[in-house]
């Protein structure tokens, strides 16, 4: 946490052990024994019920420089409509989340709204943390949202978020390295079979790799049901993605890592890595949240002028996966009713088409992705893009698994893949084994 | 009198001691020990002008911020931590007393054995460590020009934060990175190596860092142990025609004994609680070769919210410490010296 | 023998150099192969970038203050708790010395949560002192302190005595100078410790204008992760006042740590 490691030690000589657990005892009873006695949370003081303006603490994830224009003039709208209610806003990193999260948490001070995605959001839910808005948002301010990115939010039936942006993949391809390829860059892949053999030929034309696929850590959950094949039994009691389509599958990709058609840090930094990549003008396709091609166009000009953008290559199943950002409102936060007042307000048509005119991302209501923006084509690659994306809001999802004890779960799911892909087990053996571990416990 | 005699204290450099019975400056046969009148006395001896209880008030006052800041950030933390290792809690809902449950599962936890056998291959480390840093130490001891310039340069990674070390380990250790294109251009290696990526690699790609990062440090330590020893030692040696490695074997290394106990002691505990070179450079993977014990207990806290899971985690690994402090501790101190 | 302290010192230093170059270089590819050494043409944008990013004047002067009370404090508190450890007989002394030392043996990894709770009772969430607060007694610190005054001989505090002085004024007037060179070691490694430190901080505080260096550093790297140079640029920003007061006072440093290390 704070000191320097090398300097974390002296020898514990003999009587030290013993009196350590003394001191140990001593101060147990005195100060941790009756804390749990009672049996409660250590929530802070429910007080400051009082009247007078409400203080609002929203926490956003990453916001922060890009967007906090945006946000501010969100926020002073909001204050100039309702004089009585305060909003601090805190944009936190994505690396801290968790623990900024918790011990807010657990000082009693968590936040009233805070953007969560839908892992971290199911995984609170499953904790009992986060206040179900099936029960606090009336039904007609449900109704502006797309149903299929609502229901992405549920567990066991009830939603513990208010959908706020999505973020489909897009494809972004450099155009120079296509024509060095001899790939016509008028035609970009559009099925995840096409992407790999443009990968292919890419890398042996050119020697630049073709493409990083988004296989690192649980995402072949993902790419599992991208390619129309199930993860879970129609129950979800059971996990099922050991098939011999399951299975070929992963050995395709294991097959790609193996023959060298991408890099292998694709499995250790994922798309950050593969950002990195295309943005130096070392990786010819991109599959990625659009949001990323704004930091491509900031940090690689020269990259981002050759390239183009197309909508994400679908695979067999034709489902596109739909990352989900919410609002959720946690249990512990003081202000429900303002708080998920307040998060419908930063969720509702005419902001969220506001935000998604800020940077490429996609609104959840529907009336916002009516609009014309979304609907009319224009000439450049990313106004058609998005047209097309815009069209998949209403049947794509989050594709984002939930079961419970997703970490364990998760974690058992990554080192079988892993296994697989660097030849520890063949494919068939990692999936059996990860399945039999998964029903363990489902 | 009243003011401070600097000069007069420059002349005694008597030992310190952990020991906090006994001085040990008068039991030490050492050479060039200054006259007993010189070494400090008893500390006992001293507070001959107030009674027991008058001293013990000031005692207790000088301790006072110290004893109030440790036990509210320090003890408190520490004991509350290790009585939760028996309850389920979450942050979220109450503590759930759950005995000794968790201990029958992490028996039964394959990532707490993963991460135990990482751990104990971590351990590695520190006899690299301590050899390396023994053999700097008579390096840079000798009196050559700038050589002082040579201790600050091993030194500088110490006082580095851990973000920047491990983010330019992670630049070097790229499969086109700096180091890569060095073992090539000097055909130690044929194909580029996968240093962060190849589950057989990446946890002594991390130990590396670790060593690098940790050998100024221990070098310093040597050093001022070497000042303790008297060179006659190892030019009487010489003259017996013992060579360089028989010598740092046969007669600098058991001389340094004290010096080898503190500094693997420090390097046991660090290497036990590794964690921010993993965070920063591989999150654990490939195929969790790198998952640690003090990474699984950071993960089963923060991202999987079983904060009793990793305290119970956490007293196994105070266990295990002090298991292998008290081993050290009796290994370095067997057959040595009489005055230890 | 120049030879292999040359070759060592190139492997603890190059890769700063490496991070330098990696910061001066410009726009493109950071793993071109062969790695560019030398950058060329050298740009200070990255600077300029990370500058205009984040309020890097603001987090400077954050880091300075946080580092500056956390160093003085530290200082006073370890200078404090050492001296009756070392020098005077007291019912309990032993034990206090041994419940210290064994504190670092025991898991703390709580410690980030419960501080926090603690911080919430103090009301001193989001405060500077809430940042130094938890790292002020320092095991290290008082093992160090109490190391230095043993070696004091006896002669002076006697001679003090004699003269009438009390406790506080034989602490202050005689000891604590005898005791500068282990008080100069305690201040760079805590500097180094106050500087660097980032997860603490960011937990603590809610402001992003009271963030210090590290935590503006940890920001650039999740925002920048695909820009190494950014980070690179930040990374230098930040260690750089790190190495340049430890080159300064790399003399008390070294005397202090073999005085403090010998048992």
């Amino acid at each position: 946490m704070r000191r320097p490691k090398a300097s974390a030690a002296l020898p514990l000589r003999g009587r030290a052990a013993g009196i350590a657990v003394l001191v140990a005892v001593t101060l147990a009873a005195a100060a941790g024994g009756p804390r749990y006695g009672d049996g409660r949370p250590m929530a802070g003081p429910p007080s400051a019920e009082a009247a007078g303006p409400v203080t609002l603490e929203f926490w956003t994830i990453s916001l922060q420089p890009f967007f906090t224009k945006f946000i501010n003039g969100l926020i002073d709208g909001y204050q100039r409509a309702h004089p009585g209610v305060r909003i601090r806003w805190i944009d936190v990193q994505p690396q801290a989340l968790d623990q900024k999260l918790l011990s807010a948490i657990a000082g009693g001070v968590a936040p009233d709204v805070v953007n969560l995605n839908t892992e971290t959001t199911l995984r609170l839910a499953q904790e009992r943390a986060l206040l179900d808005m099936d029960g606090a948002v009336p039904a007609d301010a449900r109704a502006r949202y797309f149903p299929n990115i609502w229901a992405s939010l549920r567990l066991d039936g009830r939603a513990y978020g208010v959908p706020w942006y999505v973020t489909p993949d897009v494809l972004a391809y450099n155009q120079a390295l296509f024509a060095k390829a001899g790939l016509n860059p008028a035609h970009p892949p559009a099925t995840t079979d096409d992407l790999i053999r443009a990968a292919v030929v890419v890398k042996k034309k050119t020697g630049v790799y073709g493409f990083m696929p988004n296989v690192d850590g649980i995402r072949f959950l993902k790419v599992f049901q991208e390619e129309g094949l199930p993860v879970l039994s129609p129950d979800r009691r059971r996990a099922v993605f050991d098939t011999p389509s399951h299975v070929a599958l992963l050995a395709r990709y294991v097959d790609l890592l193996k023959h060298d058609e991408f890099p292998d840090d694709t499995l250790r930094r994922g798309y950050l890595g593969a950002t990195e990549r295309y943005g130096g003008g070392q990786l010819a396709m991109l599959t990625t949240g659009p949001q990323f091609l704004l930091r491509v166009r900031t940090d690689n000009p020269d990259v981002y002028r050759a390239t183009a953008v197309a909508s994400a290559p679908l695979g067999r199943g034709r489902v596109l996966d739909l990352p989900t950002m919410d609002l959720a409102v946690p249990v512990s936060s003081r202000h429900h009713d303002e708080a998920v007042a307040f998060a419908l307000y930063v969720t509702d048509d005419a902001n969220q088409l506001a935000f998604s005119k800020q940077v490429d991302i996609f609104p959840s209501t529907r009336a916002a992705a009516a609009d014309s923006y979304f609907t009319k084509a224009g000439t450049s690659p990313e106004d058609r893009a998005r047209v097309v994306a815009a069209r998949e809001l209403g049947t794509a999802k989050d594709l984002t698994v939930v079961v419970p004890h997703s970490d364990d779960l998760y974690r058992v799911f990554r080192e079988a893949i892993e296994s697989a892909f660097y030849g520890k087990m063949n494919p068939a053996q990692a999936l059996q084994w990860a399945v039999r571990e998964w029903n363990k416990r489902l | 009198m009243g003011r401070p005699r600097v000069e007069q204290a420059a002349l005694t450099p008597g030992p310190p001691d952990l020991r906090p019975r006994r001085t040990a400056a008068a039991e030490r046969p050492r050479e060039g020990t200054p006259p007993r009148s010189l070494t400090p006395r008893r500390p006992d001896a001293v507070g001959w002008r107030r009674g027991a209880l008058g001293r013990a008030t000031v005692a207790y006052l000088f301790l006072a911020p110290a004893l109030v800041l440790l036990a509210v950030f320090t003890f408190y933390p520490v004991v509350f931590g290790t009585a939760l290792s028996l309850f389920d809690y979450n942050v979220i809902s109450p503590p759930r007393y759950v005995g000794v449950s968790q201990f029958a599962a992490l028996w039964q936890d394959r990532y707490f054995w993963t991460a135990l056998r990482n751990s104990g291959v971590y351990l590695a480390v520190v006899p690299a460590l301590q050899l390396s840093a023994i053999v700097l130490a008579l390096w840079v001891r000798r009196p050559l020009r700038g050589i002082a310039w040579f201790r600050v340069a091993y030194y500088v990674p110490v006082v580095t934060s851990i973000v920047v070390v491990g983010l330019m380990w992670r630049w070097l250790y790229d499969e086109a990175g700096l180091l890569n294109y060095v073992l090539l251009r000097l055909h130690l290696i044929g194909t580029p190596i996968h240093w962060l990526s190849d589950p057989g690699i990446a946890l002594y790609a991390v130990m590396l860092v670790t060593w690098w990062k940790g050998l100024g440090y221990y070098m310093v330590i040597y050093l001022a142990g070497l000042e303790a020893i008297p060179s006659y030692y190892d030019e009487a040696a010489a003259l017996d025609g013992a060579g360089p490695a028989a010598r740092l074997f046969h007669v600098t290394i058991p001389l340094l004994r004290p010096s080898i106990l503190l500094a693997s002691t420090i390097s046991i505990l660090a290497a036990l609680r590794v964690f921010e070179e993993v965070y920063v450079m591989t999150g654990g993977g490939p195929i969790f070769s790198t998952y640690t014990i003090f990474y699984y207990m950071f993960d089963q806290a923060f991202n999987s919210l079983h904060l009793g899971y990793a305290a119970a985690i956490g007293v196994v690994l105070a266990a295990i410490t002090a298991l292998f402090s008290a081993v050290n501790f009796r290994l370095m101190r067997q057959g040595g010296l009489s005055y230890y | 023998m120049y030879a292999l302290l040359c070759a060592l010192a190139v492997v603890t230093v190059f890769p700063f150099l490496w991070l330098l170059a990696t910061a001066l270089g410009s726009r493109g590819a950071v793993f071109a192969f062969p790695p560019a050494l030398v950058p060329h043409p050298a740009t200070l944008a990255n600077f300029a970038g990370v500058w205009r990013t984040m309020p890097v004047g603001r987090f400077f002067v954050n880091t300075i203050y946080i580092t500056g009370m956390g160093i003085v404090l530290t200082l006073l508190v370890s200078a404090l708790a050492g001296y009756p450890l070392a020098r005077m007989r007291f019912p309990g002394r032993d034990q206090i010395f041994y419940a210290i030392v064994a504190s670092l043996m025991l898991p703390q990894h709580v410690g980030l949560i419960l501080n926090f709770v603690t911080m919430m009772r103090l009301h001193l969430v989001d405060t500077y002192a809430a940042v130094y607060l938890p790292s002020l007694a320092s095991v290290f610190g008082i093992f160090l302190l109490r190391q230095a005054y043993l070696v004091v001989p006896a002669e002076i505090e006697d001679a003090a005595r004699i003269d009438g002085a009390g406790e506080l004024r034989l602490w202050a007037q005689v000891m604590l100078p005898l005791v500068a060179p282990a008080l100069a070691t305690l201040a760079i490694v805590e500097f180094s410790a106050y500087w660097n430190s980032f997860l603490w901080p960011l937990i603590v505080l809610k402001s992003p204008d009271r963030y210090p260096l590290a935590v503006g550093l940890l920001y650039l790297s999740g925002l920048f992760a695909h820009n190494t140079r950014y980070v690179a640029a930040g990374a230098v920003l930040m260690t750089v006042p790190v190495i340049a007061v430890f080159v300064a006072l790399q003399r008390y440093f070294l005397r202090g740590i073999m005085l403090g290390a010998v048992k």
